[in-house]
């Protein structure tokens, strides 16, 4: 697998404020690389260095093997927060300066306003479209070059739910042709649903990355809930649980290896016991990145 | 350098501000290439009202070769200001829009930005040049009595000092556009510069016998390289040639503001 990107300690300081602080981080072709963050973690930060808009303090970057400059970002498709065009030249009249600037054909116009479903208003002034048709206008010119990357930087903020579904839909079909694509979000569904690799960043600091197929495995929860007096003590001496925790009437325990839930059934059932409730619980991305963010907290202080 | 003209007039073409700036500087160029002789007509029929005759202002050769062109720069390039708003509201909305910014990620770099504004500039001054050229020659046709070739080009320079005079003013324009980033700021600053700061300070120092400073003050160097030619029609003496300490300093200035501009947009974090 050939890598895209790698970066090496990126440092960006402002003033005392280290927006982003000794990242570094590796990015391969045909990944779909979700950078998720709270606000203010430094993630546009990180996006602004390595395309060239904000110096950085210290550290590199490279794009496909050599030092990044005005020739690799013409191969890359980047929006960067909200989309920025000229208000008062049309869709059509805006593309064709992407087109100037990245050196392609004009050709490419017509084509990427299909991909986007925007032909019908290509000739209106961009400060007339909705918020919707303007990102889909960004996702559009970011796909001019036929980018060998797209970096997209919360596409779908300030979206309504229709709008966010269509971008989705838009994005996972770029992902599908093989694309590689760096999405940076603070959305944790939306992370879950597209990408397949993902990184974590508090305070400009890279504090976890890994695939994210993998979240929700290692240990397993399961919840029972039973109209019994003693259920913590029944449960607790099957032996089969690390960790049990209550929720009001419902126990959530956390498997030692091996266990499944059919044996927690099976278990109880011998004791006499039926269960009402018996669910088997993944993790959610969301769950993860909280653990995350609680255990890196935790270890700093 | 032609692709970044092309951007940059794709840019600016369907701009209203910028097509409305522009036109109104063609237009204030063609009325001085049209208007001075009808006034001047008016002022004879005025004397002869008051019964003064044998004054005549019409037998004055403002507009026959080669006097033609020191007096039809010399005046044109007062209007310089109005195509250095066009200028300063492209290069400032580049900032207020944030496009400069997405000009570089597209594959812009930040030096390849600003020379295309310092294209686009040198592109106004050549096209307003030329623009006076062919007034300049339509004038000169109509007025000079007795027409050879030598006399029609003669002097006729002064076109591309004006070209040289334009472009180093853009260039200053872009500079404080580029510095200040908002562009009703940067038009009030240009202004009270050009017309405030400089004058007084022009006035003060002259008063104090310091002529140097016509020198230093970037505006005042690019006027006085052509000096007024004027007061020749009343039997004085006018310098109707260029000087080359007057020209070294415009072509400083040019130079100074040239690598001014491309520093503070290739250092800046966008």
């Amino acid at each position: 697998m050939d890598t895209v990107l790698s970066i090496k300690n990126l440092s960006k300081h402002y003033g005392r404020v280290k927006a982003v602080d000794d990242l570094s981080l590796e990015v391969q072709r045909g990944n779909v690389f979700g950078i998720l963050g709270p606000n203010g973690s430094g993630k546009t930060t990180t996006l602004g260095t390595i395309l060239n808009v904000i110096n950085q303090t210290s550290g590199t970057f490279e794009w496909f093997g050599q030092k990044g400059d005005q020739n690799t970002r013409k191969r890359i498709g980047a929006i960067l927060e909200h989309p920025i065009f000229y208000p008062y030249l049309t869709g059509v009249q805006n593309l064709k300066i992407v087109c100037d600037i990245k050196e392609v054909p004009y050709s490419r116009v017509e084509e990427v306003l299909k991909v986007v479903s925007l032909d019908e208003r290509k000739d209106s002034k961009f400060k007339t479209y909705s918020l919707g048709m303007k990102q889909r206008l960004s996702i559009a010119s970011a796909l001019l070059c036929d980018p060998e990357v797209m970096i997209l930087d919360e596409p779908t903020n300030g979206l309504d739910p229709q709008g966010i579904a269509e971008i989705r839909d838009l994005i996972i079909e770029i992902a599908n042709s093989g694309k590689t694509i760096i999405l940076a979000s603070h959305l944790l569904d939306e992370v879950q649903k597209v990408c397949t690799h993902f990184c974590v960043l508090q305070r400009g600091k890279l504090i976890h990355t890994g695939l994210v197929e993998d979240v929700g495995k290692g240990s397993l929860n399961v919840e029972v809930k039973a109209d019994v007096e003693n259920l913590q003590a029944v449960l607790e001496g099957s032996g089969m649980a690390s960790h049990i925790k209550r929720e009001l009437d419902k126990y959530t325990m956390t498997m030692h290896n091996g266990y499944s839930a059919a044996q927690v059934n099976e278990y109880l059932f011998k004791q006499g016991i039926t269960a009402k409730h018996l669910v088997v619980k993944t993790k959610t991305l969301e769950k993860q990145f909280l653990e995350i963010l609680a255990g890196q907290e935790g270890g700093q202080s | 350098m032609m692709r970044l003209l092309r951007i940059e007039l794709q840019k600016v073409r369907p701009s209203r501000s910028f097509k409305v700036l522009a036109s109104m500087y063609l237009v204030a160029l063609f009325v001085i290439c049209v208007v001075v002789m009808p006034f001047l007509q008016y002022l004879k029929s005025r004397f002869e009202d008051f019964d003064m005759d044998g004054i005549d202002p019409t037998i004055i050769p403002f507009y026959e070769f080669p006097d033609i062109w020191q007096n039809i720069t010399w005046v044109a390039i007062h209007l310089k200001l109005l195509l250095g708003f066009s200028l300063i509201f492209s290069v400032t909305n580049e900032f207020s829009y944030r496009t400069i910014r997405q000009n570089v990620i597209d594959g812009l770099s930040q030096k390849e930005f600003i020379i295309s504004k310092i294209v686009m500039a040198g592109f106004l001054s050549l096209a307003s040049a030329a623009f006076l050229f062919v007034l300049g020659m339509i004038t000169g046709l109509i007025y000079t009595s007795d027409i050879s070739l030598g006399l029609m080009f003669e002097d006729s320079y002064f076109i591309l000092i004006f070209a040289l005079q334009l472009f180093t003013f853009l260039v200053f324009t872009l500079f404080v556009g580029v510095l200040i980033k908002k562009s009703i700021i940067a038009m009030g600053v240009l202004i009270f510069w050009t017309m405030v700061v400089e004058n007084i300070a022009w006035g003060r120092m002259t008063y104090l016998g310091y002529d140097w400073i016509g020198y230093v003050l970037p505006v005042k160097s690019i006027n006085q390289l052509v000096h007024v030619p004027f007061p020749k029609y009343v039997f004085q003496e006018v310098q109707d040639y260029i000087t080359f300490p007057e020209l070294g300093a415009v072509l400083a200035f040019l130079a100074l503001f040239y690598w001014a501009t491309i520093r503070l947009v290739v250092k800046r974090d966008l």
